[in-house]
C-alpha cells in the first residue's frame, strides 16, 4: 500500500513538476480574404510580428488576413484608445476564421500593474512566448528583483525580457544600463580576467520605472553576437545606489529560441 | 470503491499542490538560486547506523556559492540498546550544473559536529568530521523544490560504528 503511495506521489509530484505556460490567446484569420478586428476605441498602432501577415487600418477597424494557409503563428500586437489600452494575440491561419471579430476591453499585459513605457512591437514578440523561462539569471537586492525570463532572436538582434519587481514602498526608476560581451582570457581564481566588448542596444524602453509594490516586463535587443562566455548587463537606479549585474551565460544566449520571419 | 491510497489526506495535498502549479497563466516571475536568496528545508534519511530527520537552512550568497546549516537528530529503536544522536553540520555549497530552470546539481563540503549515545552506555560521546557530498535540487512549484543529497563523513575520533559513515536525505526546500 505505501509503495502505491509513494509511487503515485513521485508520479504527481512529476506531473506537477511539467512549466505551465501563459494562455495567450490564439485568433484564427482567413486567409483568402481579411478578417475585421473590430476594437472599442481607435486604434493608435499595430503591428505584426511576421511579414506573412497582412494589415490594415482605419479607425476601430483592423483588416488583417494570411498571405496563404501555411504561414506560422504570428503575434499582433495592438494599442487603442486615449487611455492606451493594449491587446496581444497569437495569429494563425484558418479557413473557418470568423469574417468579424468584436474585441473587447483590454486586460493589461503585464501581470503586476506599473508605471511603463508604451508598448513596442519588441514588447509583442514575446506574446507567444512562456511567461518565464530561466529562473538562475538575476538579481534580488535590497528590496528589487531583476529577472531575465526571455531570450529570443530575431533576424540580427537579441531580445531580451526583464522582470523587474520592486517590493519596495518607493518608485524605482533605472535610466542607466550597460551591455557588454564578455571573454575571459584567464580563468584563475581570484586571477580572473576578462575582456569586455561594449554593446549598444538597438532597443531600450524609453523610461524604465516600476511604481513602488509592483512589477513590469522590460525588453532589451542588442545585436547578435558569439561571445566567449556571455553578456554582462547592468542596470542602475537613478534615485538610489541600486545597481543590478546581471551575467548571461553564452549557452543560454546560443541556444535560445529564434523567430523565423519577422516585418520589424 | 476507490483504493485507500488514494483518499489519503497527503496524495490530496500532493493533488491539490499539482492543480495549483499547473494552472497560473500569468504568475509573477521568481528567481531560484542566485545571490540573496534564503531556504529552509524539511529532510528525512538514514546514516549507516539509523534513519535521521532534520531540517536545513541556506542562503545563497552568488548564483554558485550558498551557505548552508543542517541540523538532525536520529534515533533507532532497539528493545535494550536504543540508538540517539544529534548532529549539526555547517557547510559551503557550490552549484556545479544548472539548467537555468529547475534542475541544480551541488557539491558540499563542511563539518559535521555529532553527539551520539547508547542507553547501555549511559554517557553520549561528542564526535567531529568532514563531510563532502553532493545534492540534487529539482524544482516543483514555485519557490518549492525537491532536494536529495548523500554525503560521505569521516570522523576525527574514534567511534564504535566506524570513523567513516554516510548519509543520505530527501526532503522539501521553500525558497524566499
Amino acid at each position: 500500500m505505501y509503495i502505491r503511495t509513494l509511487a503515485l506521489s513521485i508520479a504527481l509530484v512529476t506531473l506537477s513538476s511539467i512549466p505551465s505556460y501563459a494562455n495567450e490567446e490564439q485568433v484564427s484569420v482567413l486567409y483568402n480574404k481579411f478578417t475585421t478586428f473590430l476594437f472599442t476605441k481607435d486604434i493608435v498602432e499595430a503591428k505584426i510580428s511576421s511579414a506573412d501577415y497582412k494589415l490594415e487600418m482605419s479607425g476601430r477597424y483592423l483588416l488583417v488576413r494570411a498571405r496563404n494557409a501555411q504561414v506560422a503563428t504570428a503575434s499582433l500586437f495592438v494599442v487603442y484608445g486615449k487611455e492606451k489600452h493594449s491587446y496581444v494575440a497569437a495569429l494563425y491561419p484558418s479557413n473557418k476564421a470568423p469574417l468579424k471579430r468584436h474585441i473587447q476591453e483590454s486586460v493589461p499585459v503585464a501581470p503586476v500593474a506599473a508605471e511603463a513605457a508604451p508598448k513596442h512591437i519588441a514588447e509583442a514578440l514575446f506574446a507567444n512566448s512562456p511567461a518565464q523561462e530561466y529562473y538562475s539569471i538575476g538579481m534580488k537586492r535590497q528590496g528589487g528583483e531583476v529577472i531575465l525570463t526571455n531570450i529570443l532572436h530575431v533576424a540580427q538582434d537579441t531580445y531580451l525580457r526583464f522582470f523587474i519587481y520592486n517590493r519596495t514602498s518607493i518608485p524605482f526608476t533605472v535610466p542607466y544600463h550597460s551591455f557588454e560581451n564578455v571573454t575571459y582570457t584567464s580563468r584563475v581564481p581570484f586571477f580572473a580576467k576578462k575582456k569586455k566588448k561594449s554593446v549598444e542596444t538597438t532597443y531600450a524602453p524609453a523610461t524604465l520605472k516600476v511604481a513602488a509594490k509592483s512589477g513590469a516586463y522590460f525588453v532589451f535587443s542588442v545585436p547578435t553576437y558569439a561571445s566567449g562566455d556571455g553578456l554582462d548587463v547592468f542596470l542602475g537606479e537613478g534615485s538610489g545606489e541600486r545597481g543590478f549585474h546581471i551575467f548571461v551565460p553564452s549557452k543560454l544566449l546560443l541556444h535560445a529560441p529564434r523567430q523565423q520571419s519577422t516585418n520589424q | 470503491m476507490m483504493p485507500r491510497s488514494y483518499r489519503s489526506p497527503y496524495l490530496l495535498a500532493l493533488l491539490l499542490i499539482w492543480l495549483v502549479g499547473a494552472s497560473p497563466a500569468g504568475a509573477t516571475p521568481l528567481l531560484r538560486n542566485v545571490g540573496g536568496i534564503y531556504g529552509v528545508a524539511l529532510e528525512g534519511g538514514f546514516s549507516t547506523i539509523s534513519p535521521l530527520g532534520g531540517a536545513s537552512w541556506s542562503y545563497a550568497l552568488s548564483k554558485h556559492w550558498y551557505l548552508q546549516a543542517h541540523l538532525a537528530a536520529a534515533y533507532r529503536a532497539h528493545k535494550r540498546n536504543p540508538y540517539y544522536g544529534a548532529m549539526l553540520q555547517p557547510a559551503v555549497g557550490y552549484v556545479l550544473w544548472s539548467d537555468e530552470r529547475r534542475y541544480f546539481l551541488s557539491g558540499l563540503a563542511g563539518m559535521s559536529m555529532l553527539y551520539e549515545s547508547r542507553k547501555k552506555n549511559k554517557q553520549g560521546a561528542f564526535n567531529a568530521g568532514l563531510i563532502l557530498g553532493a545534492g540534487l535540487e529539482v524544482s516543483l512549484i514555485g519557490q518549492l523544490s525537491l532536494l536529495i543529497s548523500g554525503a560521505p563523513t569521516v570522523f576525527f575520533l574514534k567511534r564504535t560504528y566506524g570513523q567513516i559513515d554516510f548519509c543520505m536525505a530527501a526532503g522539501l526546500k521553500l525558497s524566499f
